[in-house]
């Protein structure tokens, strides 16, 4: 690939990064591209895995919650449609998974337990057509009421924060494995001696 | 998280893409492929900031006024911007460097040797 394509395409990647950087920094990202690929000691193949080490960085920042939300709605229409035999309850197992994954990777990214809880709540926000989808694409709205349909939400979002939680923790965990365990048998230590001085 | 809090967050360690970046600045001003070759060089390959990531840190950097943008001078290509650690990014860089020697000094008390 001659320079110039490879320039040419990078200008696609620049295309994919938020507005405001691309329009304030667009130019000087593809100026150190050229750079990188004028440079005598950097090889096309070094140059090309540095931008695609970029592209991973970016989509683990910015769109890691929405990837797993639109997976999750993926599973929801090819179980709902029947367009592929899937066992409804594997589906749910796997949107389940989904939303542990989200939690785990979204930590594991960011480096922060709040970055877990982030990615889950968009992967959860946008999980949440499936609603509205249920109801314009197969005709079906399960609820009796305002109120049954506003509890059914706020259970099933909690349940969904709760499985992004587990993730996080997962991610987690090596670091306060140690308190954890601590923290059980204290537990059990002190459910011992109330066992022992109960009549 | 966002990175204004994070960076006026007292005791909190900078990520190594900022820390390095940091770190060539305090030289001197430099510009984007300058700054992506030093923070290479200076941390041995083991980091390596492709333009997007240099200039997702350099934006993250100036909002939270660690460094400044610098018009380019005389006879300097137009194109390119340089950038200058303000003393605030020097008092984070300074801040940094001093838990890292606390961290060794740690170690070294605790009698922990690094293992190649």
């Amino acid at each position: 690939m001659t320079a110039r394509w490879a320039v040419r395409l990078y200008g696609l990647v620049v295309a994919i990064y938020p507005r405001r950087l691309r329009k304030e920094y667009g130019a000087d990202m593809k100026l150190v591209f050229n750079d990188l690929l004028e440079d005598p000691n950097m090889s096309r193949r070094r140059t090309w895995s540095i931008v695609l080490s970029d592209i991973v960085d970016l989509i683990g920042g910015l769109w890691l919650g929405p990837l797993f939300g639109f997976l999750v709605v993926l599973i929801w229409w090819v179980v709902r449609s029947d367009i592929y035999p899937f066992d409804p309850n594997l589906g749910l197992v796997l949107i389940a998974a989904l939303f542990v994954a989200a939690g785990f990777t979204g930590t594991r990214r960011s480096g922060s337990f709040a970055g877990g809880m982030g990615a889950g709540f968009v992967a959860g926000l946008i999980s949440a057509i499936t609603v509205p989808g249920d109801y314009w694409l197969f005709g079906t709205f399960p609820f009796y009421d305002a109120i049954s349909f506003v509890g059914t939400m706020a259970i099933s979002a909690a349940v969904v924060m709760l499985l992004v939680t587990i993730g996080s923790e997962l991610a987690t965990f090596k670091t306060h494995r140690g308190r954890m365990r601590r923290g059980i048998w204290a537990f059990v230590g002190a459910w011992r001696r109330d066992s022992e001085l109960s009549p | 998280m966002s990175r204004g809090r994070q960076f006026s967050k007292p005791g909190s360690p900078l990520t190594a893409p900022v820390f390095y970046v940091l770190l060539s600045l305090s030289i001197r001003d430099r510009h984007g492929y300058d700054i992506l070759k030093h923070v290479e060089e200076s941390s041995e390959g083991r980091i390596r900031l492709g333009p997007g990531t240099l200039y997702t840190t350099l934006k993250r950097l100036l909002d939270a006024g660690l460094i400044t943008e610098l018009r380019p001078g005389p006879g300097e290509d137009a194109r390119r911007r340089n950038y200058r650690l303000t003393s605030r990014g020097r008092g984070e860089l300074t801040g940094e460097l001093k838990r890292m020697e606390q961290a060794i000094v740690l170690a070294g008390g605790r009698r922990l040797q690094v293992r190649s």
